[in-house]
């Protein structure tokens, strides 16, 4: 053979190599990594519509194609959707985030939360989680960080320090601190309570420093968002131009001047009908713990934050729901912009499962199912500017929840999540198990008769004077030894303090069962907390501090003359008895008050 | 008499053809065997390199334990094959050795029989050891079946790295030669991603990949353990016989030239 022979056969066979990595490179394969597959056969609701029957095709954690006839490329993953229903990962357009909240919310197949007010210093990691396109665990969060508001104003009694804005102080300042920390938006803290009704008061932001600050926010090109409660408040801020009503106001339903005004200002509303619900005490979230369809994946902490209540003190409005349901409807029907958000992280919500519950609230106020879950998707995706999700279009990151059934006709068909999907990651189902407390000993029942001389206790750690002060309110309370107690004992324990005006005012005293200070026991084998009580007569509550640092209570009278009460366990609704911190007495009545307890014990 | 009795002798004394096969690949695996220059290397890389990165810096992916048990065997099949002819054809090229083989009654197939014997020995052992290695250190569970899919696979992958082998041989002095088959087989290995999953390289080295025989092997293999990209089993063994054929024929056409 030639040289030139041997030089052209060499040739060839590049060129027929070089033709096989081409071919390859064009049969459109992918390699069987973690963040690429397809589900095929599947329903699709793209984040506006429902398309019956469609392929969706992930490649790298991006969505690559959707549509009836979408190639699957060779050798990816298949997903048989078969009955299916394939959607974006839902957005959560109010939450406020610590501890497992991202987890929760993924778990359950949200896969952004837009938080309203938090702490700046999470700012940071937000950023760099949501830029990620790594396999997580976690939804990402977009957030406001600290709120506007005034000292003593809505926000800052959670007992951390937020940034206040003074009387007189310059709104545009304050907003640019803001998005130096790194805020995505604005929100404003507009309630002085006045919208429950009662005469109780909270200082809030004077409307000239609300208007400031929306306008300040729009000469730094962010959004502003309010927390409103009361419709007069509401009004105000959407004709100073607020962007969006984080809540709907309880007071009243939306008047035909709020919904003109709302239309005219284009301004949208996340009504967070799930944390409402709790004003009016209602069960609607304590349903949500028992619904089979999500038991899997709830943690016992879930299941305690759903079947938490406001403490006693917090206003309680009973046609607030009723209210922001009929708003809800009418601003609906008028084409207002209904973005759906729960405010988990409070008491009757917990993160990822309320949203479900959410969308039913939705439904229920008049949006078919598929509004409901735009106001899921889509909506709240398009009004953050949050460009790279909430919709299942090509390019767009594949956060992404399949479920069993179909939606549209049912909304509850959401609960029964088969998989969730975050950057393309298949995320694992089952609710991690939460640790079990000790249980204490059998002979421990008498927690102390007070007839030594001092308040020291039988077991557990101690009693302790407790009151609003550490959540940043202005009661205070002390607790002593007194001579002479019930029936002629030789003493009892005397609590005696001031309960002054805040948002949750009380004040009384606790006693940890634990063998530290709040170290959750076991109550599950006990029936009752019995107890003798004398004292400035009125309404008290037993409360216990259960679950994850949540508060149940239950109301008792008091009298001047010592009484015996005996408060069963089961009258604690919803509290994870198998997690209990600590029970104890409190008042909420403003003013002055003293009581005596004696012979305490958990039987 | 005489005529007779050589008539005798004669169908005796011819040993049968498959006598001849047997005790030249015998003797050439033996040689080889005894030749540490070869067989450490060749026996060696493979199952230090799989420890390493298989095992050793595999942070807990039970994954990685088996795309490299598949991997790694097709690296030890490149270097038994590409080293065990290239270097021994041009040694004995030079030596004079190939010329006196032309001049012995021995058939002439039985020469290049013999080296591919010893080379899929060797990919046997290696083979054997990996899967070894792989069940009782990386954790890899493997069916008997797929165990013996990447044998197989390993055995007939011999034959094109073999053919490359041979031609580069006849290409290269005896000095040369280990030269040039290290710098087309470590690159080769290396963007086959036979050393670190594909996915590690940046997209235009994994585009090219397909390029590479070493690739096509690879993703034979890494079907038998569930990690390759999912291309049609057809693509790549239609690769790996053109490669075959294409060298085979321009070595024999050489060491017709040579002779």
């Amino acid at each position: 053979m030639k040289k030139i022979q041997e030089i052209g056969v060499l040739a060839c066979l590049a060129a027929a190599l070089g033709g096989i990595a081409w071919w390859s490179g064009r049969a459109d394969t992918v390699e069987a990594t973690g963040n690429s597959f397809a589900v095929k056969d599947v329903r699709v609701f793209d984040g506006e519509s429902f398309i019956e029957r469609a392929t969706v095709v992930v490649r790298d954690g991006r969505i690559e194609a959707v549509g009836a006839d979408a190639r699957i490329p060779t050798g990816a993953r298949v997903v048989d959707g078969k009955g299916k229903t394939l959607m974006p990962a839902l957005i959560d357009a109010h939450t406020h985030n610590w501890g497992d909240a991202q987890r929760d919310a993924l778990r359950f197949g949200v896969g952004s939360e837009l938080e309203m007010m938090g702490a700046a210093q999470s700012l940071p990691g937000y950023r760099r989680h949501r830029e990620a396109m790594r396999r997580t665990d976690e939804a990402d969060v977009w957030s406001s960080g600290a709120a506007v508001t005034v000292p003593g104003g809505h926000g800052t009694e959670y007992g951390f320090p937020v940034p206040e804005l003074k009387p007189g102080e310059d709104a545009d300042a304050f907003v640019r601190a803001r998005i130096i920390e790194g805020s995505d938006f604005i929100k404003l803290m507009i309630d002085d309570l006045h919208a429950y009704g009662g005469t109780q008061r909270m200082p809030t932001l004077p409307r000239s420093q609300i208007e400031a600050s929306i306008a300040a926010a729009r000469r730094q090109q962010r959004m502003s968002v309010a927390h409103v409660a009361a419709q007069d408040d509401a009004l105000h801020a959407v004709n100073a131009g607020v962007d969006g009503l984080v809540h709907a106001f309880v007071d009243q339903p939306a008047s035909d001047g709020m919904i003109a005004a709302m239309k005219a200002n284009d301004t949208f509303m996340v009504p967070t009908l799930s944390v409402i619900a709790g004003f009016g005490r209602s069960d609607i979230s304590a349903r949500l713990a028992e619904d089979p369809q999500l038991q899997a994946r709830l943690t016992a902490a879930q299941k305690a934050s759903l079947r938490a209540q406001f403490p006693p003190a917090f206003p309680t409005q009973p046609k607030a729901l009723d209210n922001a349901i009929e708003s809800v409807r009418r601003l609906h029907a008028a084409g207002v912009d209904i973005l759906a958000g729960t405010d988990a992280g409070n008491p009757g919500t917990a993160h990822g499962v309320s949203l479900h519950g959410e969308l039913a609230l939705l439904v229920r106020a008049g949006l078919t199912p598929s509004q409901a879950l735009r106001a899921a998707t889509s909506r709240p995706a398009a009004r953050f500017g949050l460009k790279d999700r909430g919709r299942i279009a090509p390019g767009l990151r594949a956060d992404l929840l399949l479920v069993e059934g179909d939606p549209s006709k049912d909304i509850q068909a959401t609960r029964r999540i088969v998989t969730v999907w975050k950057n393309g990651y298949a995320q694992s189902a089952d609710a991690p198990a939460a640790g079990q407390a000790a249980s204490i000993q059998d002979a421990d029942r008498l927690v102390s008769d007070f007839d030594g001389g001092d308040l020291s206790t039988r077991f557990g750690s101690g009693w302790q004077a407790a009151s609003d002060s550490f959540m940043g309110g202005k009661s205070g309370a002390e607790t002593r030894w007194t001579a002479g107690g019930a029936g002629k004992s030789k003493g009892a324990m005397r609590i005696e303090g001031d309960v002054a005006a805040g948002p949750a005012p009380w004040a009384g005293a606790m006693f940890s069962p634990g063998s530290g200070p709040m170290q959750p026991v076991n109550l599950g084998a006990r029936q009752a907390i019995t107890l003798k009580v004398r004292g400035t007569p009125g309404d008290y509550a037993i409360v216990m501090l259960h679950g994850e640092g949540q508060v149940a209570a239950v109301p008792i009278q008091v009298t001047g003359d010592w009484k015996a009460v005996r408060v069963s366990l089961a009258q604690f609704a919803g509290a994870d008895l198998a997690r209990v911190s600590a029970i104890g007495i409190s008042n909420s009545r403003i003013g002055h008050f003293q009581v005596d307890l004696d012979d305490v014990a958990i039987e | 008499m005489n005529a007779l009795v050589l008539d005798e002798r004669t169908p005796h004394s011819v040993p049968s053809v498959a006598r001849i096969y047997w005790l030249e690949t015998r003797n050439e695996f033996l040689r080889m065997l005894r030749t540490p220059m070869f067989a450490l290397p060749s026996l060696l890389f493979p199952l230090v390199f799989y420890v390493m990165f298989g095992v050793l810096l595999n942070r807990g992916s039970g994954g990685m334990g088996s795309y490299m048990l598949a991997t790694y065997g097709v690296f030890g099949v490149m270097g038994a094959s590409m080293f065990g002819f290239g270097v021994t054809v041009a040694m004995e090229r030079s030596q004079g050795l190939l010329r006196l083989k032309r001049a012995l009654p021995v058939p002439a197939g039985a020469y290049v029989f013999a080296k591919t014997g010893m080379a899929m020995m060797f990919v046997l052992m290696i083979s054997l050891s990996l899967i070894a290695l792989a069940l009782l250190l990386a954790k890899v569970t493997l069916t008997p079946a797929q165990a013996a899919m990447l044998v197989v696979i390993n055995l007939l992958g011999t034959l094109p790295f073999a053919a490359l082998g041979l031609y580069v041989g006849t290409l290269c002095g005896a000095n040369g030669a280990p030269a040039v088959l290290n710098m087309i087989m470590l690159p080769m290995a290396f963007l086959s991603g036979l050393w670190l999953p594909l996915s590690m390289l940046p997209a235009w080295l994994q585009k090219i990949a397909p390029v590479w025989p070493s690739y096509h092997l690879s993703q034979l293999a890494l079907k038998v353990v569930g990690g390759d990209a999912g291309q049609a089993v057809g693509l790549h063994v239609a690769a790996l016989l053109l490669v075959t054929a294409v060298f085979a024929v321009l070595a024999r056409s050489r060491l017709a030239a040579a002779a």
